[in-house]
């Protein structure tokens, strides 16, 4: 492994990106996040590649539809107001099958909204968003360092599937520093995309790239056969991690930069005699609904912990059957504090609250 | 250290090198030599782990705090903080003034810098050779040529700021400034002082280090790293509250 280095997380998203075998790059400023493409302006010609601020979301999705299409690995970064201008192409991509790396440095909405970090584009993100029923993988990283080792990742993934992935961060994953590390040796390489549309060269067909089909019936067969890809990414790239559940009469939910403030509170929690557990999400699509199922045989009660109004908990309650879930939220750019949730925790143990 | 005789102290550099902890803690450590002291958050670029956040503790210890105020503090707007020029004329008071990062935010320093005291100030560059754009003299000596040229002041001095946060040790440190000494060798720029954690600094021999050391007491924290005394808090601290 090279050496340790120090970076704010909108700096190593771009650089993992390139690593990840990324050579284009197309964007428009927001914030939190315009760190990124400033770092993509200054990095990606030096390997070689192409950055290109557009004149807006709308077109900067449009050009990653194209150059996914000819086959390049390709990544887009935006915040949420940025995200939302882009769906009609994620959808167009998701269609299309074509792979391609989106990030979201979520801020505090509705609407224009703050600066701040926010977590409330969870159903955006694993919903939907965009028309039509599609769906992007979505990594859900809760440090620099994991953003990192799930960027290189996400574009052997997009291309595997060939399917838009998602880095589903927040604003203080992109806006804070910390030590890390890069893998040794050459950047990855990218796929063998034989449907890519490049000319004809020998092949006797065209390739096409296209997400229309007039006819109905036809339409319908796109759809069972990308269903049929997303049953496969669901067994095959569903990542979570459990934390002291074995014993835990309440077990949280969080992930992300939330996880780690859920954390906080649960250690605490440990300390003063409760058996408290996490659960966390390192893909927020595919979910985790069979491990909260069984789970909810066990403990009492469930806690998401989310900055949002309650986005996760409807992911959490299909699976927990019987078992109450409660919510504990901050949102529009408000991050909760360790002592709130902790509160919550005690509440909710001490036979107080009532599940949402 | 030298930089102490200096009336009014100005930090630059490339962005994410430091600069807001080490005005910080450098205004403290004056502050503690018993000055008046004013702290000018002079960073219109960065959205996020600003000076201003950390004006609560700052203000405790009797450290005045400038910064845009009101309804605008927590923008991503390029605000200029009011009562600049005021406290940069007070003779009483000592100014530390913390730039935004790179030449981008260096920019502004331009526009105040016929009021900074003849003969009395330093603008010291910090540098952490451990960031991915400043990891050789090289691209110190760039970043330091770009950040001059936007700026249009000449950087006096230069801060060893050598750190990868909680996995620092004492060798980072001695390497950073092995770097940035060489930088100083190139420009002929003392290098006045090196940073580091507090924690990294009781791992120091000061008296055979090569240059003084300012220990660092990180204000910019994330909510879980808050420190023990945040359990205390009958009441949260919150974001909002350190405004």
């Amino acid at each position: 492994m090279g050496e340790t280095i120090l970076m704010k997380g909108n700096e190593a998203v771009a650089e993992a990106a390139i690593r990840g075998g990324c050579r284009f790059f197309f964007g428009y400023p927001i914030t939190p996040q315009s760190e990124v493409p400033e770092y993509m302006s200054r990095r990606l010609h030096e390997v070689g590649g192409v950055f290109l601020q557009a004149e807006s979301e709308v077109a900067a999705i449009n050009m990653v539809y194209g150059a996914s299409g000819a086959g390049a690995r390709v990544m887009t970064s935006s915040s949420s107001p940025g995200i939302s201008l882009k769906m009609e192409g994620i959808s167009y991509i998701a269609a299309a099958e074509l792979p391609c790396v989106i990030v979201n440095m979520v801020r505090g909405g509705p609407g224009l909204g703050t600066i701040q970090p926010a977590q409330s584009d969870y159903f955006q993100a694993t919903k939907g968003g965009g028309h039509g029923d599609y769906h992007l993988i979505v990594f859900a990283p809760q440090s620099v360092q994991e953003m990192v080792d799930m960027t290189i990742e996400a574009f052997d993934v997009a291309d595997k599937y060939r399917n838009p992935v998602m880095i589903l961060a927040d604003g203080l994953i992109g806006q804070m520093m910390e030590p890390v590390v890069f893998p040794d040796g050459e950047d990855r390489p990218n796929t063998e995309k034989p449907w890519a549309t490049v000319g004809m060269g020998d092949r006797a067909e065209r390739n096409i790239v296209t997400s229309m089909d007039l006819n109905a019936e036809a339409m319908e067969e796109i759809n069972w056969r990308i269903q049929e890809k997303y049953d496969k990414i669901t067994k095959e790239m569903l990542r979570y991690e459990t934390l002291d559940t074995e014993d835990a009469d309440l077990i949280l939910v969080a992930y992300g930069s939330s996880a780690r403030i859920a954390l906080n509170a649960m250690s605490k929690a440990r300390e003063n005699g409760y058996k408290v557990g996490l659960v966390r999400p390192q893909t927020v699509w595919p979910f985790p609904y069979e491990v909260i199922k069984d789970l909810a045989n066990q403990a009492k009660a469930f806690l998401t912990v989310e900055m949002s109004m309650g986005q996760l908990i409807e992911d959490v309650k299909l699976a927990a059957g019987e078992t109450p879930v409660y919510h504990f939220g901050r949102c529009g750019g408000v991050i909760h504090s360790p002592a709130e949730v902790y509160e919550k925790i005690e509440e909710i143990l001490n036979g107080g609250g009532a599940a949402k | 250290m030298i930089v102490d005789n200096k009336r009014v102290i100005v930090f630059v550099g490339a962005y994410g090198s430091g600069k807001t902890e080490i005005a910080i803690n450098y205004a403290l450590r004056r502050r503690r030599l018993g000055e008046k002291v004013t702290l000018i958050d002079l960073d219109l670029v960065t959205p996020y782990f600003r000076s201003r956040e950390a004006r609560q503790p700052l203000e405790q210890e009797g450290v005045d705090v400038v910064s845009p105020e009101g309804g605008l503090a927590m923008a991503d707007l390029p605000v200029m903080p009011p009562r600049i020029a005021g406290s940069l004329d007070d003779r009483e008071r000592c100014v530390i003034i913390d730039v935004g990062g790179d030449p981008t935010g260096a920019r502004v320093l331009g526009t105040i810098r016929k009021s900074l005291p003849e003969g009395d100030h330093d603008i010291l560059i910090v540098l952490n050779a451990r960031r991915p754009f400043t990891r050789t003299p090289d691209t110190m000596l760039e970043s330091m040529g770009r950040i001059e040229a936007a700026s249009r002041v000449k950087i006096t001095g230069i801060v060893n700021n050598t750190h990868v946060c909680g996995l620092t040790t004492p060798a980072e440190v001695l390497d950073g400034y092995e770097k940035v000494a060489a930088v100083g060798r190139e420009s002929g720029l003392p290098v006045v002082f090196s940073g580091a954690l507090k924690e990294v600094v009781a791992q120091i021999d000061a008296d055979s280090f090569p240059t003084p050391l300012l220990s660092i007491s990180r204000h910019m924290l994330a909510p879980w790293e808050q420190p023990d005394e945040y359990w205390k808090r009958t009441t949260p601290m919150r974001l909002e509250e350190w405004e």
